[in-house]
């Protein structure tokens, strides 16, 4: 992954959105900008300018900073070249404004703010876009003097700004972006360069996975015997890959060389139940194939590749006691929809129950201290998935949903106590979200609950 | 690391270096605990009445205290102006300057105008001749000096190129080039932990006099309290007075070589050591910011307790020591490269230009003091 750190040398961050105000975080494009006007001054080498294009093309980064820094704020009359004066000879002069102008900062310290892609650039756009960072001295205004460095990082852990669906509005770089700064003699109209919109959510969680989603097309399966269903995609996808003659990566069987479990996430497959709603049947209407959101672009191609070849296979799988399911490509149903499962919340609960990390007490029925145990066990569970600690945690055997079985009722092949779990989390926190040990096999999927306020 | 012109040759030249910093802890003179005065600022913010103080919040460790400024960027960078023109005055430090004579006030200097050679006192003064200072061949040479080509600003004010300044009032259109350069050095005192003090204000009058009286003193009947005179209880609400109390202040002091090694001054040679003069220049001023800036307004000193030293902030390594930067050795390394600008085609100004006032802001002045 891609690291570019800013150190502020002043310990402050020091700029103003156009119509927002203060900003926090320092917005993705406000960096690029930063690079290209270092590309300028530093004479405009065309291997430079080709590290930008790649780096604008990227998808949105994570920015590794505080979620909110109190600001300082004061008002000064400063001369604003861009609300020109008409002189008497027809030229434009800088005007005094007829109020004194917001100024603001924000101390940060001596903690850098880290923007962190997916992606590891091309070997040859190493040097030059180190030799670009070494050349901005600010990010801001000129009170922000800044270092700039560029990294490596293996994996973006810990609380951070991430892409969302909604929440803070911050300006992100764009293809294109690069050229018009550049490329062009005619003047920028007003102030506000180009650039896209993204939001951005502040939490531990990691960004959302991507979901490849298959409808069952013909036969019924009950979500009781969800975990089984995908178990049997899981080697009908893995018996494709040897027919076709594909190598067999760890993230679609989730072993190491040795046999031994992938210390790394890899892909879940997640029965998807009809719950819910007043009339939830509670069948299983599809899977969904959830690729974690570190996994690199190759893998995923190889995922996707894998599933194409399935499809061309006719997509079914011969479950026990003789029966047929027939898959398709997804459908407009609810169930299948990626908002569904995605939609950002505060409270998530289990629609199929969760596999406990460790063993509680075999008891026929488990007593306070037991499901005190278990409360602890589900926030373990909720860090292996890199989620934040919830600050209140439910579990029951009972669903918390209609059409979802009971934690008693689930076959299939776990081997610790399953139980259902509504958390609450500190911050919304975006889907999908499977938690427990069995979640690559669709234990512990969970579904968002309430509106986003 | 030991400052030599040497060593900070080799650090201006290095991409790999950012620059350097030093924080400083500093206490009141009448010790720790004692109470400040910070800077007031003329709008009021939220329902608090009169002069404003600029408060914000700042995580240290684990909690968040309340931080109070107590001296700004822009007039730390004045401090550092007076600084560098008491070492002119002592004839420790030659600088290029702009003089000009001013009734009675005396003589001012561009570094005591608030936009250095750009302000508009310089821009509508005069030469001795009588001919307007803004068409001397100086002052064309400074509103066409850019940062691919600086000399002239070298030569003629080398600080606008360390603090930064804006010729807002030149060109006829707003895309037109303006002399425009960023600021190499930044300082700032903000309070940490700060705590506000009411106080109260009033005035013993030793005549006794009641201040509700009305009394003609040639000036109308008007209350003897409006006129300056009797008596005032000490209340909070009166004049209200405001310090603080802090647990220290940090100043944190910064420059930039990145910001340097932008300016163009004509070639390799010359580049290297006009951006190792400003480069001098600029720690000189903040080493004598640091003797000499104790004191920042009417009961509010400040004396450093403890330093971690200056730092050089460089790419991809820890930050390392640098050790012997006093006033005098500063001036000795500014002077050591001050002495190489011949031999390497560098102009530099020694000799002050002396202007005069415009007739219209004498006239200006004499009005506002009737």
């Amino acid at each position: 992954m891609l690291d570019i750190s800013v150190r502020f040398l002043c310990g402050e961050f020091v700029a103003q959105t156009h119509d927002v105000g203060s900003e926090w975080p320092p917005h993705p494009a406000r960096l690029l900008y930063a690079l290209v006007a270092a590309w300028h001054d530093g004479g405009c080498n065309p291997v430079e300018r080709e590290a930008l294009h790649w780096l604008e093309s990227q998808r949105a980064p994570s920015i590794v900073a505080d979620r909110d820094v109190p600001q300082e704020e004061y008002k000064a009359w400063l001369p604003m070249n861009s609300v020109p004066n008409w002189n008497k000879k027809g030229g434009r002069r800088p005007s005094l404004p007829k109020t004194r102008q917001l100024r603001s900062s924000r101390y940060v310290g001596d903690v850098p703010v880290s923007f962190v892609w997916d992606d590891d650039p091309p070997v040859k756009y190493n040097a030059p876009l180190r030799h670009l960072c070494r050349r901005c001295t600010r990010l801001g205004s000129a009170e922000s003097l800044a270092a700039i460095t560029v990294d490596c990082r293996e994996a973006l852990h810990g609380p951070a700004w991430r892409p969302s669906q909604s929440g803070t509005m911050l300006r992100i770089p764009r293809p294109g972006v690069v050229l018009a700064l550049t490329g062009s003699n005619a003047p920028i109209p007003g102030r506000v360069l180009p650039c896209d919109w993204r939001a951005y959510r502040w939490g531990y969680g990691k960004q959302p996975g991507r979901m490849i989603t298959v409808a069952l097309a013909r036969g019924n399966w009950p979500v009781e015997r969800a975990p089984v269903l995908a178990w049997q995609l899981r080697r009908a996808l893995i018996a494709v890959a040897e027919a076709e003659h594909l190598p067999l990566r760890p993230i679609l069987h989730g072993h190491e060389e040795d046999g031994s479990p992938l210390r790394r996430s890899h892909l879940h497959f997640c029965p998807l139940p009809h719950v819910g709603s007043r009339y939830a049947s509670g069948s299983v209407l599809g899977v969904s194939l959830i690729v974690p959101s570190d996994t690199d672009n190759d893998d995923r191609d190889y995922v996707e590749h894998v599933v194409a070849a399935w499809f061309a296979r006719g997509a079914e799988l011969a479950m026990e006691g003789g029966r047929l399911l027939s898959f398709a490509p997804r459908d407009t149903r609810r169930t299948l929809a990626d908002r569904r499962w995605c939609r950002a919340a505060k409270v998530w609960q289990t629609v199929i129950p969760m596999e406990l990390p460790r063993h509680v007490a075999k008891r026929r029925k488990w007593n306070r201290e037991d499901w005190r145990r278990i409360a602890e066990e589900i926030k373990v569970a909720c860090s292996h998935s890199d989620l934040s600690s919830p600050i209140e945690v439910e579990a029951s055997n009972t669903p918390f949903t209609r059409g979802s079985p009971h934690a008693r009722s689930v076959r299939g092949p776990h081997r610790r106590p399953i139980v259902h779990a509504r958390l609450l989390f500190p911050d919304p926190v975006d889907g999908p979200v499977v938690v427990g040990a069995g979640r690559h096999l669709g234990y512990g999927l969970m579904e968002p609950v309430g509106t986003l306020s | 690391m030991v400052y030599s012109l040497s060593e900070l040759s080799n650090l201006v030249v290095d991409p790999a270096v950012h620059g350097l910093s030093i924080t400083r802890e500093l206490q009141p003179l009448g010790g720790r605990g004692d109470a400040v005065s910070p800077p007031t600022f003329a709008q009021a913010q939220g329902d608090e009445k009169g002069p404003r103080y600029v408060w914000s919040e700042r995580r240290a460790g684990d909690e968040t205290v309340k931080t109070c400024l107590l001296d700004s960027s822009a007039s730390q960078a004045n401090r550092i102006e007076e600084s560098l023109l008491d070492l002119v005055r002592s004839r420790k430090l030659t600088l290029p300057l702009h003089r000009m004579d001013v009734p009675n006030i005396g003589v001012l200097t561009d570094l005591e105008l608030p936009h250095r050679i750009y302000d508009a006192a310089i821009g509508t003064a005069k030469l001795p001749d009588g001919s307007p200072w803004r068409r001397s061949e100086v002052a064309r040479q400074v509103r066409s000096a850019s940062r691919k080509d600086a000399s002239a600003l070298l030569e003629h004010a080398p600080l606008i190129l360390v603090l930064g300044g804006w010729d807002s009032h030149s060109g006829t259109a707003a895309n037109a080039w303006q002399g425009r350069h960023e600021k190499a050095v930044w300082s700032k005192i903000v309070a940490i932990d700060a705590f506000k003090m009411n106080r109260p204000g009033g005035r013993l009058d030793p005549m006794g006099l009641p201040s509700s009286e009305k009394v003609d003193l040639g000036d109308g009947s008007k209350k003897l309290v409006d006129q300056g005179l009797g008596v005032v209880p000490p209340a909070m609400d009166k004049f209200p007075r405001l310090s603080i109390t802090m647990r220290h202040a940090e100043q944190r002091s910064v420059i930039s070589f990145g910001v340097l090694r932008k300016i163009g001054f004509g070639g390799d040679e010359k580049d290297s050591i006009a951006r190792t003069y400003l480069a001098a220049l600029g720690i000189l001023g903040l080493a004598a910011l640091h003797r000499n800036g104790g004191h920042l307004r009417s009961e509010c000193d400040l004396v450093c307790q403890r330093t971690d030293g200056w730092r050089i902030r460089r790419d991809d390594s820890p930050d390392e020591n640098l050790s012997g930067i006093t006033v005098e050795r500063t001036l000795e390394v500014a002077q050591e490269v001050l002495d190489r600008f011949p031999s390497s085609g560098l102009a530099f100004r020694r000799e002050p230009i002396n202007l005069t006032v415009h007739d219209a802001i004498v006239a200006a002045m004499g009005r506002a003091e009737s």
